[in-house]
């Protein structure tokens, strides 16, 4: 290859012929802006972020397809390139949810909410669970995106979360297209692939097909090169930002695939290729299902040990401790190992040594990766096993099992040994190929858990058997180099998994592993399952949906039959429902009523498992408990001028209360707040109740540009004179604008929403403190005097439960309720 | 009695004790001496014919020996748990002059058990229907009792229960391994059975209040909505991530199931070392629960052993379980991190002066003796205020200043017409037993409400359980 010589910027640059401009800058430090293009895809030229100048060339050519040539002199930072690149960021960001990066209080929303809202549909930076890692935000920061003059395009495409695994928002695409062609590259012909022409123009399934009928190999290449929120993990996506991603291998099968780690915490959270070429590529096992192995709610996490006739929890000594005294004086042929082949060679070579030396029993066994559990020969009285490896544990007199997962076995054993495994351990693998992989053990399961090479040294010791004080693989490794023992490679799998998803592995340690991953099942034909999905059951009740319909994205109306509330609601007061018997008793605020027909109307946020459940419902579904209305209503009289004032779910709770007041003989002035004007409802139905109808949106696109602090102020420097303030919303928001009203000395109220449990005033957890003394919001509120609130401890309480909550998160596929167009354009 | 082994049953909810078997039933039954003027009976809050289920017991019909007791008490398995038969029935006991009093308790939760496994109810034949509706707010213990002997006098009752399930503090409070929920739900539908209406979800006085459910067709109503209203220590730091009130802990344990969390939607609470502050049944309740939940638990107790309001069993049962007492140590403040969550508890150490209004030794602060509990999660258990939702909302009703109803000791009448309370409400918080007993005399007024229109004092007065223990 020849190299040329050029100039970037005034510096000269020397590249191999035939790299582009941009390659050739890369290569020698200078950065560009990209964004669709990517270092694993050809040059495609798409989002023309990276243009620059060249000498001799008309017009601004993107570096990522022009060819570098002798002598060019390229200019990347010229002002006028400078200015032209944010023009076209701006034009990106008219067709992204992008009203929080031209927000007004930004910096503030981000120290006050460091975590994202656990939303549906992506509306916004805020309910995006790809805010910290996403490229465009970066590149808005960078170049100082404060205000955006062209309006924001929302599509409203519905939220595609039927596939097992993935969450797709292309309401968030940018069409950049390096999803199908990663696809494309990967597996020769794409799954996904631009739709539609002109201003429709999407990513999409031929036929809009699920992705599990499109013959998507769920490699994950997607949602890994996706630069913006529109692909997303399920399982990952609301962990935030990886802390670390080391390399390891994949265990499961004799494949052995290279992966890196994803670690939140030390939890493996992801895989994800070490490479985005066709030779790096992972199944869906090694993508998705080892961190739900490892990390979903079915993994053991204590050790038990049989006491009478139940298995208490242990700590790691007392287990091995335990172990190792039901294994003393059984030495003999009537012990047996099993142990399986999807771990290191040394943990194999460990094991056996301690069946041979320790046991003094020939009995060593080692499962297959088919399932195929093995049967124990005549005679054996006690039995060692690590996973669920055997059938018929009947007539047996002793047992002992470690295993990461929960099975029907464990419920016969004597002690049952939390262990570590796949990315967790260190050791030698031989894939099938022959090749032997060191690997390291990368991510870090909890204190008490160990591999079980270990937990089989330490019940040694504690038998104070000679031989097994390793502390490392490596010196186990060393042991059966000196002994010769053979690095046996595993049977390549034929036909791959990688190639077909009917051919993926599906079992781990005798476990199926879609009765621990539910979404597998999706990939697996169900009828092989031995788990049968439990169905929930729901008691009949009278709280029917009557309506119910997504307003706006993310943000769901719905009208339930509940003619004892409706009777008696007042403006201002809450209810608190339970979608099935399983579900939270969440707080909603009544957003309208019906007496005569006996129906209430929630506005609801999807921001978590229970509001997601009932964004689910659908008109004819029946909710398990509604009970209200609770909490005390709004003072309503002649006050004179009144705002009402309302952000997200927020606008639906001011409409009863602008109606009261207005009724009531005062001049009511609402204010409706939004992100962007994509997320503005009801105006009709407000402006209906109020004397003026004031919009106001952070990003301007409609109304005043900033939020409800800015209009009040407004208002005020106009000359009016506000007797009495009623603001719901986030808790945020509230504080912003009570911040504000307190200078200005507005009467403010405020609906606070604080974590509840009965909602009855019985349990005090949303208790809130308003100049030093405790009130309960449930039944003291949910007004109070915006002024007095304590705001700090208000927002930290609300955190309280931060990390538990995604762990609530359903993994499994669901179709959104359907929602016909004709009910959409009712408003 | 068995029990489930200390060791395993500190990590599972369930029952501890295994009850009586039915050989150990007839040997303990034999042992009663079956009194002609029974001492025991004068010591049950509602008058259980005891001599006369114990003979049935002896004789092997453990069934008509359930049957006898649903005569008197409407939840027998229930009440053979969790009574304090210590300071009751078996107080009065002749045997326990001399040695161990009959077990009246494990007999009754025996007999009722069986009953219950053998699914054997005995609905009695009502009497013709009279035509009268009664309203009954609140589905704990005493709402129940009063349901039940309403139910079999031919009235038409229906409960009102605010909570998405029947049963009050017998669901929300007593943890699953003091009082498992099937044997509570198995006594509520024997209500059914009677043919009692329960509207869950209904919040009265938010939705339909008292008064609007006389004007609408009810002759009289039962107010038992119990004490549900925190006590917090009023200490700083108590806003803190990590400071739940009991009613919180336990709530969202047995009525919510967040130990099978995310099964179970309600977040769990998960701590590594858990302080309860309290000496009551339910400071022992949220620490064995914490216990079990996988947390170091410790109680702090600003007085000593012998001033515990707890029963003594359950006391027992937390120490053997692992649960640490700190005793005469008194919080002074809730610390907290930067993060707003609780890191410790700082303490005072106390001794016992000079006795106090309750005749209690009042605990005195040992100045300079202030030391630090490091913890995660603070549970303040002083017990509950009334819950205030009724007397909100019904103007005409008087209460004490403590926010209970003020009633006629005798009749249970309240100071409105038709309305009769009993239970927390009426006493502040007290016994499951206590409460049901309170039921019994309501119903006994209501019913001469409802058939004659007047209330008078009944000719003997009945005992009410006075002991303020839970």
């Amino acid at each position: 290859m020849s190299e040329i010589t050029f100039t970037i910027d005034g510096v000269e640059v020397r590249t191999e012929k035939g790299d582009t401009v941009l390659e050739a800058a890369q290569k020698a430090g200078i950065r560009i802006p990209t964004l669709c293009a990517h270092p694993a895809l050809e040059p495609y030229g798409a989002c023309r972020l990276c243009i620059v100048e060249i000498e001799g060339l008309r017009g601004f050519p993107p570096s990522c397809t022009t060819p570098a040539a002798a002598g060019m002199v390229v200019k990347t930072k010229t002002p006028q390139i400078v200015d032209l690149r944010r023009e076209v960021l701006k034009l990106l960001l008219s067709g992204h949810t992008s009203p929080c990066l031209v927000c007004l209080h930004r910096v503030q929303c981000e120290k006050y909410r460091p975590v994202s809202s656990k939303a549906g549909k992506t509306t916004r930076c805020f309910t995006c669970s790809n805010r910290d890692q996403c490229s465009l935000r970066e590149l808005a920061v960078e170049y100082n995106i404060q205000d955006l003059d062209l309006p924001i395009i929302y599509r409203n495409l519905p939220l595609e979360r039927t596939d097992p695994f993935m969450d797709r928002d292309y309401n968030v695409c940018v069409l950049c297209g390096r999803c199908a062609r990663i696809c494309k590259k990967i597996h020769g012909s794409a799954v996904i692939s631009f739709i539609n022409r002109g201003k429709n123009a999407r990513i999409g399934t031929a036929f809009g097909r699920d992705h599990t009928e499109a013959d998507c190999k769920f490699c994950g290449a997607c949602i890994d090169i996706c630069p913006t929120g529109s692909l997303t993990d399920r399982f990952a996506k609301w962990y935030g930002k990886p802390d670390e991603a080391p390399e390891t291998n994949c265990l499961i099968c004799p494949i052995g695939c290279r992966m890196r780690v994803k670690l939140k915490d030390g939890n493996h959270i992801a895989s994800t290729m070490t490479d985005f070429t066709r030779e790096a590529r992972l199944c869906a096992i090694g993508r998705f299902v080892v961190p739900q192995l490892l990390n979903g709610p079915r993994r053991l996490k204590t050790h038990k040990i049989r006491i009478a006739d139940g298995l208490i929890n242990a700590s790691r000594p007392d287990a091995v401790r335990g172990a190792a005294e039901r294994l003393a004086k059984k030495a003999g042929d009537s012990f047996a190992l099993v142990t399986h082949s999807q771990t290191v060679a040394e943990e194999i070579y460990l094991l056996k040594k301690f069946t041979n030396e320790v046991m003094k029993s020939k009995n060593f066994f080692i499962a297959g990766t088919d399932g195929e559990k093995v049967h124990l020969p005549a005679g054996i009285k006690t039995l060692y096993m690590t996973g669920d490896l055997v059938d018929g544990l009947a007539g047996l007199e002793t047992i002992i099992i470690a295993d990461m997962l929960p099975s029907a076995a464990q419920q016969s054993a004597d002690v049952v040994l939390a262990a570590a495994g796949l990315t967790e351990i260190s050791g030698s693998f031989t894939n099938a190929a022959g090749k032997i992989e060191e690997l390291d053990a990368v991510a870090r399961p909890a204190a008490d858990i160990v591999p079980d090479w270990r937990l089989v040294c330490e019940i040694a010791g504690q038998m104070d058997a000679p031989g097994f004080t390793f502390a490392t693989t490596r010196q186990i490794k060393a042991e059966m180099t000196q002994k010769g023992e053979a690095f046996t490679p595993g049977v390549m799998p034929d036909p791959s998994p990688l190639n077909d998803t009917r051919f993926l592995p599906r079992w781990y340690r005798g476990h199926l592993m879609s009765d621990i991953v539910v979404s597998l099942r999706a990939l697996n034909p169900p009828e092989e399952s031995a788990v049968q999905e439990t169905t929930e059951t729901t008691a009949l009740s009278p709280f029917k949906v009557l309506e119910k319909i997504e307003v706006v994205a993310n943000t769901h109306e719905t009208t339930i039959y509940a003619p004892a509330i409706a009777e008696k609601c007042q403006p201002g007061q809450f209810i608190i429902a339970m979608v099935n018997e399983k579900s939270e008793r969440i707080p909603y605020t009544i957003a309208d009523f019906d007496r005569a027909n006996g129906t209430i109307t929630l506005v609801t946020l999807e921001a978590g498992r229970s509001s997601r459940d009932l964004a689910l419902t659908a008109r004819g579904d029946s909710l398990a408990h509604v009970a209200g209305p609770l909490g005390m209503p709004v003072e309503v009289k002649k006050y004179g001028t009144v705002v009402c004032a309302g952000g997200c779910y927020g606008v639906g709770a001011i409409l009863p209360i602008a109606r009261a007041m207005k009724e009531a003989g005062n001049r009511v002035i609402c204010i409706e707040e939004a992100s962007s004007h994509y997320l503005l409802y009801w105006q009709d139905k407000l402006s209906a109740v109020c004397d003026e109808l004031l919009i106001v949106t952070k990003d301007g696109s409609a109304g005043m540009k900033g939020g409800i602090q800015e209009v009040l102020a407004m208002l005020v420097a106009r000359g009016e004179k506000i007797d009495q303030a009623y603001v719901i919303g986030c808790t945020f928001m509230m504080m912003l604008v009570s911040n504000l009203a307190k200078e200005l000395s507005i009467p403010t109220q405020v609906a606070l929403n604080p974590i509840m449990l009965d909602g009855t005033g019985m349990c005090g957890a949303c208790r809130v403190s308003l100049e030093g003394e405790t009130k309960f919001a449930c039944v003291d509120g949910p007004f109070f005097d915006g002024h007095k609130i304590n705001w700090e401890e208000l927002m930290s309480r609300n955190t309280s439960y931060q990390g538990v909550e995604i762990e609530a998160l359903p993994q499994k596929g669901v179709k959104l309720a359907h929602t016909c167009r004709c009910e959409k354009n009712r408003h | 009695m068995p029990e489930q082994d200390p060791q395993r049953r500190r990590h599972n909810f369930e029952e501890v004790p295994y009850g009586y078997t039915e050989e150990l039933a007839l040997l303990e039954a034999r042992r009663c001496l079956k009194c002609k003027k029974p001492g025991c009976v004068q010591g049950c809050p509602v008058n259980i014919d005891i001599p006369g289920f114990i003979k049935l017991i002896e004789e092997g019909k453990f069934i008509e020996a359930a049957w006898k007791l649903k005569e008197q008490n409407t939840l027998p398995a229930v009440t053979g748990r969790v009574c304090p038969q210590e300071v009751q029935c078996e107080s009065k006991c002749i045997l326990g002059k001399k040695g161990e009093p009959c077990a009246i308790g494990r007999l009754e939760r025996f007999a009722a058990d069986y009953a219950i496994k053998k699914g054997a109810i005995n609905v009695p034949r009502l009497p013709p229907a009279t035509g009268k509706k009664i309203a009954i707010i609140g589905s704990g213990p005493s709402g129940l009792t009063v349901a039940g002997d309403l139910a079999k006098l031919g009235h038409s009752v229906t409960i009102f229960e605010a909570f998405h399930v029947t049963g009050g503090v017998l669901m929300y409070g007593i943890p699953e391994f003091r009082l498992p929920k099937h044997i509570v739900q198995f006594e509520i539908n024997y209500l059914r059975k009677l043919g009692v209406e329960i509207l869950t979800d209904y919040v009265v006085g938010k939705a339909k209040t008292v008064d609007e459910l006389l004007c609408g067709g009810y002759d009289a109503a039962f107010v038992g909505t119990g004490a549900g209203l925190p006590i917090f220590l009023g200490i700083p730091g108590e806003n803190l991530i990590g400071c739940y009130s009991a009613n919180e802990y336990l709530t969202r344990n047995n009525l919510m199931k967040a130990y099978l969390f995310p099964e179970f939607a309600t977040a769990p609470i998960r701590s590594k070392c858990v302080v309860t502050v309290g000496g009551g049944n339910v400071a022992m309740d949220s620490a064995r629960t914490a216990q079990r939940l996988g947390a170091r638990s410790i109680i702090v107790y600003r007085r000593s052993r012998d001033e515990m309001p707890a029963r003594a069993e359950e006391i027992h049962h937390a120490e053997q379980e692992g649960v640490e007492l700190m005793l005469l140590t008194n919080p002074l403040r809730v610390i907290g991190d930067k993060n707003g969550r609780v890191v410790g508890l700082e303490c005072i150490k106390m001794k016992l002066g000079e006795p106090d209004a309750s005749g209690r030794r009042k605990p005195v602060p040992l100045p300079g003796s202030e030391f630090v509990v490091e913890c995660d999660t603070v549970v303040p258990s002083l017990g509950n205020r009334s819950n205030p939702l009724i007397p909100m909302t019904t103007p005409d009703i008087k209460t004490s200043r403590w926010g209970t109803l003020i009633c006629d000791p005798d009749t249970l009448e309240t100071s409105k017409k038709g309305v009769f309370a009993g239970g927390d409400i009426v006493t502040g918080a007290a016994t499951v037993i206590s409460a049901m007993g309170q039921g019994k005399i309501a119903a006994r007024s209501i019913h001469e409400y409802v058939t004659t229109g007047k209330v008078s004092k009944p000719v003997a007065k009945t005992e009410t359980a006075e002991n303020d223990k839970k």
